[in-house]
């Protein structure tokens, strides 16, 4: 079953007179529980087209349909509400706040959605066992090294049980041992939590390890 | 909103101030908020006290709650109803003239000479706790019997038992007037706070004052009424109005505290106002400070609120975390503050007299180690001398709205001053912020 469907989509931004068409009438369909790799040279548009999946930006044209309906067009209360309920987001950078513990910043997204402290504190819990991280609940995000904060960021992109995760580079700010930590992690509970997968990167062992490879290139996809 | 996602959020951010630069320009914030509502309940207060001084004395003494003047020959019988009413406390006849002054000297003052009943202590018992008698005994009972003032006393050279010469215009001013003049007996002398009735004012009995003044025919009859609350006049004019079963106005004219002191009392609730809104100017000071801080406060969080708003939360929820934080400043630094000035109010005497203690120290050590500059005959340092004001001691009061409007200007300035500084958290784009390449 098709969990989002990209129809036609086009992005073009400018730069005073100039215009630069970063994806051309683009079509993506990302099947439930299936992890789609997208690879792409620096500045090819992989980020995004993962930004306007995510509601982040606005396309110039074509549809991009979740659960049967389509998120182009819709006011930002809306979008608000759609990354929220139904998207999970990892970034190449953790971006966890500061000022929380390893255990809040998972907890933050369930809080968005109403869920009560002690709700969300057992869930994130239960997300941090899996990341391998439970023990250290209690830590600031300064006192972990960088691949545990990105597994945090792994942890926390699950917290609302979202239907689609994306991930942007989530290794390509780790050293080899630690990126090859989060890979298996990321990859596990995708698998373990049956989660559909749209991941953008550079690292080729990490495109090797979703069901779909797809290379963007001059604003359209290719199969690989 | 999302009420638990903005207080689990905000509180943190607050909480990890203590922690960052951004400490010191809370406190200052913080500092900022308390010292307005300190000031500003600290000058309230004492500016209180003198006012409701003057206005208590003038309507306690002198003007009452309603004054009713009725109509040539109507006796004051026709009014007895009154006093069983519950919203008056008391009602007492009086007459009012002008008289010229003079004691045994060659000096005089113009004064009023009030007519009143000579059970007056004991029918109103706010005159007789407004008054504060110096000397003598207040009895208006003997014939030409006279309490002054203790200035107007002191202006004549008079004391307890001696003569007072009374000069006044009888007659009718449609027919022939003619000055009449009249020796008193002191029998007290009262001292009111209020420096124009310690001089201007002197009280005789209804039968001396109608004696002296209308001497060939029935003074006019004008009743002083005290109510148990002076605020609801409407009300006791209505019930006054069934009580006489007449419409007010008709045979006789009811005027009200607030209309035959209107200048004067306009005059103070002007000074008031100008005074507020002077010192109120420090809470857009305030505001500006804390606009400026939280400010950067969005500004150092902008990947973070980019970051909350990638994952689902809307930018108004974003922005009251960044309002709560200027609340929080309000509410701290307007309830220190509060704490403050109702200190300094209650304990106004108290300060001033360290503050002077302080003050002739530094003045005596000064003296001691200049002696050759010092000049001879300097006197103590005293805020309030009372050579110059006309005060035993600085009164103060502090109103529950005032107290309660002075709290909500601070927390208002902060809250207001932290809404605009975060008015820039709709425009961020999680997109632009969220780049890492």
């Amino acid at each position: 079953m098709n969990i989002i469907e990209v129809v036609s989509l086009s992005k073009t931004f400018r730069t005073g007179t100039e215009e630069v068409e970063v994806l051309q009438g683009l079509n993506l369909t990302l099947e439930e529980g299936e992890s789609t790799v997208i690879t792409g040279e620096s500045g090819s548009g992989k980020t995004t087209l993962l930004n306007l999946i995510g509601g982040l930006d606005m396309a110039t044209s074509g549809n991009i349909i979740f659960a049967g309906s389509d998120i182009v067009g819709k006011s930002e209360a809306e979008l608000t509400r759609y990354r929220s309920s139904s998207l999970g987001f990892i970034f190449q950078f953790h971006y966890l706040l500061k000022d929380f513990t390893a255990l809040e910043n998972v907890m933050l997204p369930a809080l968005i959605e109403g869920l009560s402290l002690k709700e969300a504190g057992n869930k994130a819990e239960g997300l941090l066992d899996r990341v391998g991280l439970l023990k250290r609940k209690t830590h600031y995000p300064v006192e972990l090294s960088g691949g545990e904060r990105q597994r945090i960021a792994v942890a926390r992109s699950l917290m609302n049980d979202p239907g689609l995760i994306l991930a942007d580079e989530p290794t390509g700010n780790l050293d080899e041992k630690n990126s090859d930590q989060v890979k298996k992690i990321l990859f596990d509970l995708v698998c373990e939590y049956k989660k559909t997968m749209l991941l953008v990167t550079h690292d080729k062992t990490l495109a090797a390890r979703g069901d779909y490879h797809f290379c963007l290139e001059h604003g359209r996809l290719k199969r690989k | 909103m999302k009420l638990k996602f903005v207080l689990f959020v905000g509180l943190r951010y607050f909480k990890a101030k203590r922690k960052s630069s951004g400490l010191a320009s809370s406190l200052l914030s913080m500092i900022g908020v308390g010292v307005g509502v300190m000031v500003l309940t600290a000058v309230l207060g004492v500016m209180n006290g003198f006012q409701l001084g003057f206005i208590e004395s003038i309507l306690e003494i002198s003007s009452y709650h309603l004054q009713i003047t009725a109509g040539q020959g109507v006796k004051e019988e026709r009014f007895a109803e009154l006093e069983n009413l519950r919203a008056i406390q008391s009602v007492v006849s009086f007459t009012e003239s002008q008289a010229i002054a003079e004691g045994k000297y060659v000096r005089q003052r113009g004064c009023r000479v009030r007519g009143l009943p000579v059970d007056i202590l004991k029918r109103d018992p706010g005159f007789r706790n407004s008054l504060e008698i110096t000397a003598g005994v207040f009895d208006l009972s003997p014939a030409n019997s006279i309490v002054i003032g203790v200035e107007l006393a002191r202006h004549l050279g008079l004391a307890v038992g001696e003569e007072i010469v009374l000069t006044a215009l009888a007659g009718d001013s449609l027919g022939k007037l003619a000055p009449i003049k009249e020796s008193f007996t002191i029998s007290a002398l009262f001292r009111s706070g209020y420096y124009e009735y310690d001089l201007g004012l002197a009280f005789v009995s209804n039968a001396t004052a109608a004696n002296y003044f209308w001497p060939e025919k029935e003074p006019p009859l004008t009743l002083g009424i005290k109510l148990e609350n002076r605020f609801q006049l409407k009300e006791a004019e209505e019930k006054i109005a069934a009580a006489l079963r007449e419409a007010p106005g008709s045979g006789y004219r009811l005027v009200a505290w607030r209309d035959y002191n209107r200048a004067f009392f306009s005059a103070l609730r002007m000074e008031k106002i100008i005074m507020m809104l002077l010192i109120g100017l420090i809470f857009i000071v305030v505001g500006f400070n804390i606009y400026h801080t939280l400010k950067r406060t969005v500004r150092e969080r902008y990947e973070e609120i980019a970051l909350l708003k990638a994952i689902g939360a809307p930018g108004s929820t974003i922005q009251y975390i960044f309002i709560l934080d200027g609340f929080l400043i309000g509410c701290l630094g307007a309830g220190v503050g509060m704490a403050m000035g109702l200190l300094i109010t209650g304990n106004i005497n108290e300060i001033f007299a360290i503050v002077e203690t302080l003050i002739n120290l530094l003045f005596g050590v000064m003296e001691v180690l200049f002696a050759t500059l010092s000049a001879p005959g300097m006197g103590e340092f005293s805020i309030f001398s009372p050579a110059y004001f006309y005060l035993i001691e600085v009164p103060s009061k502090v109103l529950l709205p005032e107290a309660l409007l002075i709290l909500l200007l601070g927390l208002l300035s902060a809250t207001m001053a932290a809404f605009f500084a975060s008015q820039r958290v709709a425009e961020i784009k999680p997109a632009q912020i969220l780049q890492y390449e």
